[in-house]
């Protein structure tokens, strides 16, 4: 195998080469490192390279695949968020408040898919304490799109879409409160899944909104999506909010039929907002699911555009609370010469937190106080139960719903950075399936002028399996998924 | 939670409030599932009505003491400006009928599980306390507070 083809093979076919021994897990290993040794200082999607653990992971796993005793992750690299509490590595959220944060322990996730035998390269950049579209507000400076270095590629795991689109690894983890793993994974041509609320433990992720916050796969194929759900999935007695349910064989039924599934379609989704050339590449898309037997409903999601409104209440407002936890004191970034406690704290968060924080801790702390609190938080959260309604009330008429991730392809570097309001625009397909608490799926469906566009499955809670078993079939009959950019693109 | 007697909500119609009133502030921990606990008070002064937004400098400032956030004097307009945007785009709830609805914290109206209430984790303040800025002697140290 080339190097390409190697840092370009989906996780099953690497998979099945390692297991044929036709390569090592160290060669892989390897390869990846060289990859991001050549690429990343143009693209600045990984911000901790494990060079050296990786190895030593990488020859465990061979060890294994010699045995017998592998199993279908063995020896697959992998990429974690930057938001991803890793024991001895470390964990900074991409803001200088945790600059020199080095957890004592692994997050759930990071613990399972290392049990799994991934091989862990490194951490990826994001949006300060994961809170922006665009990965334009990290300590570590901007990720950039491999599609066009000009572009953003999306937020708030964009350093995770950026590595798994410019080949550097073929895993990567996500978290998504808004749309951060979706709306990325649309604009850096991959496949991203946000799971149920629930399905997976949010056990050591840094936390920003603890009613909406969830990891999920960020990969090449929808298959790769399953394998990966499967090993991070499932209950954890550190997190009281995983769900106690049994955890679905998801490789096991990705080859089923769709014929007779019904796929609604939200009016709401294709609104105004929606870019034009989008659209095309949605209906597009749907059109192949209608040739493999779906068949396509017209549903409502009235609240669609109070979503925005909704989320930017209730995130802001878990988040002030969440971010309270930094005050200097006992990790974190602390101030100089401190005059007193107050000054401590005060100082130590003003220097700690960028501007975004700052701005939707300010928000946060406003719709919580006393005298707004009913009129702000409460209220929020009684649209977020009519929201869940919509959704509810739509899937007694259909299987899942389908529409676009991100009303449009990645915008220029800059362009939304001076207006958050029109930032938070581009998660409105998005947030509402967070206030929900539903599982979506965004995978590639083509390309509009050069740049990738997200086709958005979203399904009933718990029913990761069917949006998986839809996403394949799509990528069966579709290639979208195989498009690669030349890293770059336009702008070299 | 406090909270102030002559409090109404009104559409966001830009208009002024018609009245004033003092309130006893508090900010509430919302914990993981939004469930309110009071955890800090200090008194304050505010316009009411719906249109209760900080437009004004100072409102801003005393919303950043709340937080524990100290914003600089010369950034203080641009923080101003776009928390009074956050807050118009949110205001958009108002046209919203939500009478009778309950509010929802979790997406699946779920319960927290408890654990047994027993010992899992040994003692680790020598791990823990690595990546704090400053300790002395297993304490964590910090500015003195009482003379």
């Amino acid at each position: 195998m080339t190097l390409e083809s190697l840092t370009y093979a989906s996780a099953t076919e690497l998979s099945s080469g390692l297991r044929t021994a036709e390569i090592s897990a160290v060669e892989l290993t390897q390869a990846c490192i060289d990859v991001i040794a050549k690429q990343n200082p143009a693209v600045n999607a990984v911000i901790t390279l494990c060079q050296e653990s990786a190895l030593t992971e990488a020859k465990a796993a061979d060890l294994r695949l010699r045995e017998g005793s592998a199993g279908p992750l063995t020896g697959i690299p992998l990429l974690h968020k930057d938001i991803f509490c890793t024991r001895n590595v470390a964990t900074t959220c991409a803001s200088k408040m945790l600059a020199n944060f080095i957890p004592p322990y692994d997050a759930t996730v990071v613990s399972r898919l290392r049990a799994a035998g991934t091989v862990m390269l490194g951490k990826t950049n994001m949006d300060e304490f994961a809170m922006g579209s665009s990965t334009e507000t990290s300590v570590f400076g901007v990720t950039r799109n491999p599609w066009d270095l000009n572009c953003v590629p999306g937020g708030s795991s964009g350093g995770a879409a950026a590595a798994v689109a410019a080949g550097f690894t073929p895993l990567g983890t996500g978290t998504d409160t808004g749309g951060s793993i979706r709306q990325p994974a649309s604009l850096c041509g991959i496949t991203g899944l946000k799971p149920t609320y629930g399905r997976v433990s949010r056990l050591g992720i840094i936390a920003f909104a603890s009613s909406l916050d969830q990891a999920g796969p960020m990969t090449r194929t929808v298959e790769d999506a399953a394998l990966m759900l499967q090993a991070m999935s499932g209950v954890d007695a550190g997190d009281s909010t995983s769900a106690d349910l049994e955890v679905p064989d998801f490789s096991g039924g990705l080859n089923q039929p769709i014929s007779g599934l019904r796929i609604g379609i939200p009016k709401e989704y294709f609104s105004q907002n929606l870019d034009q050339r989008v659209a095309d590449k949605i209906h597009q898309a749907l059109d192949e699911l209608v040739k493999e037997g779906a068949e396509l409903v017209d549903i409502d999601l009235p609240h669609t555009e109070q979503g925005i409104a909704t989320y930017y209440i209730i995130a802001p407002a878990e988040a002030s609370t969440n971010l309270s936890r930094y005050d200097g004191v006992r990790f974190g970034h602390r101030c100089e010469s401190p005059l007193s406690l107050t000054d401590l704290y005060e100082r130590s968060r003003s220097e700690g937190f960028g501007e975004e924080v700052q701005r939707r801790i300010l928000v946060g702390t406003y719709a919580l106080s006393a005298g707004f609190y009913d009129a702000y938080f409460k209220k929020a959260q009684q649209v977020r139960r009519l929201i869940s309604e919509d959704f509810q009330k739509a899937f007694e008429h259909c299987d899942v719903i389908a529409g676009p991730a991100a009303p449009g392809p990645a915008f220029p570097l800059g362009a939304k950075s001076d207006d958050p309001l029109a930032m938070y625009l581009e998660d409105v397909y998005t947030l509402s399936v967070n206030l929900a608490g539903l599982p979506g799926l965004s995978i590639p469906a083509g390309l509009v002028d050069g740049m990738p566009v997200g086709l958005q499955l979203i399904g009933r809670s718990f029913d990761e399996a069917t949006l998986l078993r839809v996403g394949h079939r799509f990528q069966l009959c579709t290639d979208h998924h195989h498009a690669k950019p030349v890293l770059g693109g336009a702008s070299q | 939670m406090t909270k102030p007697s002559s409090a109404k909500h009104s559409k966001n119609t830009g208009k002024s409030a018609s009245f004033s009133f003092v309130l006893k502030w508090e900010c509430i921990n919302v914990g993981v599932f939004g469930q309110g606990e009071s955890v800090v008070a200090s008194p304050l002064s505010f316009h009411s009505g719906y249109a209760a937004m900080p437009t004004i400098p100072t409102d801003v400032l005393s919303v950043a003491q709340l937080a524990r956030l100290r914003i600089d004097e010369a950034a203080l307009g641009d923080v101003t400006d776009r928390f009074t945007r956050t807050l118009n785009l949110v205001a958009q709830l108002e046209e919203i009928d939500t009478a009778g609805v309950i509010p929802m914290s979790n997406p699946h109206d779920m319960h927290q599980r408890l654990r047994a209430d027993s010992v899992t984790e040994g003692n680790q303040r020598e791990a823990l306390q690595q990546t704090a800025p400053a300790v002395e002697d297993g304490f964590f140290l910090v500015p003195k507070v009482i003379d």
